[in-house]
């Protein structure tokens, strides 16, 4: 079931280096459509860097990106925004002056054709207001939509960052550790959800919640220094005694 | 009365106290030509007249500084371009107010245009100093074009003709020109910020990877938006042109793109009337302080600073917290 998806993202010998650091190091994988790849590695293993290169934030040094069969290793982070590549930020990345709507609602609105509309009020898009707060409620924070997001919690602001991703109704899903900074139930509530959105959408998951990562992905590739040094089925993941000395903790248990 | 009183009680509803207050300020100022003929003071209809021209100039600056965030320290320079497009054709006697505003919009437009182009590709210290070297340029440039006065300017003889439709060698329909351009602004900003182009505008201010990582490209959402702010900053040196009847580079000089950065402050950035009031203060305080004393430039500075570092949010925000301490 699994590879009979056409490939959504592809990388090639991507790299990029920081001075004499090798943050990414030769890295090509793939992401086929309705499926989750996740990527765990530790502290400082280049994920972050990845997603980065992947969305456009940072230009690769060497190796290109495919995604829906073009080339987009020199397109802008907006560009690839706009043909369905979203991604979430580690470090929350909200616009703190606006209310959760008025932030989802922004997200909603990125991927039409364009927002050169200066006259009428931007609150009364029903649209686009319907769609923000159709994933508002997806991520349960349907009871404090008009809360500025400066003035909710950490793990609140942490649902708002993926429904920010989320509204943008993306083909593929760049998720930096989303569940990070959240309580033990939203976590929960939160596998549940992406693992409903990934029936009809590709993730790619950088996850430190182990239970999490085991439980959707469908591959799962280790980053070690910059280099992907496994990558397969999270079952044979589990055994394999490279990775467990490299990242679970020696081969054990 | 009845409806009247739930016509009242629905605006009341809808505005803050802050607004309710900013809109009586504003239509008293359009009765202000009647109260001073009264009193028989024309001088303050002049005043008056400034601190109008330079809200409008400063609510444009507003726009891409306020909401925008992005710190020119040029704007004079449409003010500039506005007074020289009233008196460089004046200068050929052509008097037609249509084709000095048209001229205005084009050329204010078209200097936002290339120099948004180059500097937007800055931030913070270099926008600053590239949008300064940019008008510094142009001041130079008309320094040097001895065909219209150079250093000395213009007088511009007649101010802009609208044939049978308006006159205004009548300083009281010069004054009320400007007031319903100035109200004209305030519409078109208050629309902008609220539109979805506006929220994007806010959105690169606060988080510009962000917006970019959801599929704006922001760099050319803020050079629309700076162009919009030079085009009605130009519009206001049509009327300051016509107000002043004399134009000199001078009026590009930095240290008045730098008064229109204090008149928001003082009126409070981000807030939609902040630069009218601020304009207002700052003329006021000038006029006053200089009547006092040749020394006033001092005084001046040391209360702009203690606006700057104790009126936090400027008059806006001084208004703002009365009325929250009276709920």
């Amino acid at each position: 079931m699994t590879n009979k998806e056409p490939t959504l993202l592809s990388t090639a010998g991507l790299a990029k280096h920081f001075g004499g650091v090798k943050a990414v190091d030769n890295i090509s994988l793939s992401v086929t459509d309705k499926s989750v790849h996740g990527i765990i590695g530790p502290n400082g293993a280049g994920k972050t860097t990845l997603i980065s290169l992947l969305s456009g934030g940072l230009r690769p040094d060497d190796g290109s990106i495919f995604f829906l069969d073009r080339d987009i290793t020199k397109e802008s982070t907006d560009r690839r925004a706009k043909q369905g590549l979203a991604r979430s930020f580690q470090i929350t990345s909200i616009i703190l002056p606006m209310t959760i709507l008025e932030n989802v609602m922004l997200s909603a609105q990125g991927r039409r054709k364009h927002a050169y509309q200066f006259w009428h009020p931007a609150n009364e898009n029903m649209g686009i207001k319907e769609q923000a707060i159709s994933v508002i409620e997806q991520v349960g924070l349907l009871d404090k939509m008009e809360k500025l997001a400066s003035e909710i919690s950490h793990g609140e602001q942490r649902q708002l960052e993926l429904a920010m991703a989320l509204a943008m109704q993306p083909k593929l899903l760049l998720l930096d550790e989303p569940m990070a900074g959240m309580g033990h139930s939203e976590s929960e509530k939160i596998t549940k959800l992406l693992n409903v959105i990934s029936q009809d959408k590709a993730i790619l998951l950088i996850e430190h919640d182990m239970d999490a990562v085991f439980q959707l992905a469908n591959t799962i590739s280790v980053l070690v220094n910059g280099s992907i040094i496994a990558s397969d089925k999270p079952s044979n993941i589990r055994t394999n005694p490279q990775v467990q000395t490299a990242y679970l903790g020696g081969p054990s248990s | 009365m009845k409806i009247k009183n739930s016509l009242s009680a629905h605006l009341a509803k809808k505005m803050s106290g802050p607004t309710i207050v900013y809109l009586v300020f504003i239509v008293l100022l359009g009765f202000a030509p009647s109260i001073f003929s009264l009193i028989n003071e024309p001088f303050y209809l002049d005043l008056l007249s400034r601190i109008l021209v330079l809200s409008i100039a400063a609510l444009s600056l507003n726009l891409i500084l306020g909401y925008g965030g992005m710190i020119s320290l040029g704007h004079a320079a449409y003010l500039g371009i506005g007074a020289y497009c009233v008196g460089i054709p004046a200068y050929y006697e052509i008097y037609n107010g249509f084709v000095h505003l048209a001229l205005a919009i084009v050329f204010s437009g078209l200097f936002a245009l290339f120099s948004g182009m180059v500097s937007l590709r800055t931030k913070g210290v270099y926008f600053i100093m590239i949008t300064l070297a940019f008008t510094q340029m142009l001041y130079f440039t008309f320094v040097s074009l001895e065909e219209y006065g150079g250093d000395d300017g213009l007088v511009i003889e007649l101010r802009s003709e609208f044939p049978s439709i308006l006159d205004i060698e009548n300083n009281t329909t010069l004054y009320y020109c400007i007031y319903l351009t100035l109200l004209g602004s305030f519409l078109i900003v208050h629309r902008i910020i609220n539109s979805p182009f506006g929220r994007v505008i806010i959105g690169s201010k606060h988080n510009e990877e962000r917006m970019q990582a959801l599929g704006y490209n922001t760099y050319r959402y803020k050079l629309v938006c700076y162009v919009i702010s030079g085009v009605i900053c130009g519009i206001a040196g049509v009327f300051l042109g016509n107000f002043t009847s004399f134009i000199s580079p001078e009026m590009m000089d930095w240290t008045h793109s730098g008064e229109l950065i204090f008149m928001i402050v003082i009126g409070g950035v981000n807030a939609l009337f902040g630069p009218l009031i601020g304009a207002a203060l700052f003329i006021f305080f000038e006029e006053w302080l200089s009547g006092i004393t040749v020394y006033w430039h001092f005084i001046f500075g040391l209360l702009l600073i203690v606006l700057v570092l104790f009126g936090k949010g400027g008059a806006n925000g001084l208004i703002t917290a009365l009325f929250k301490n009276k709920k």
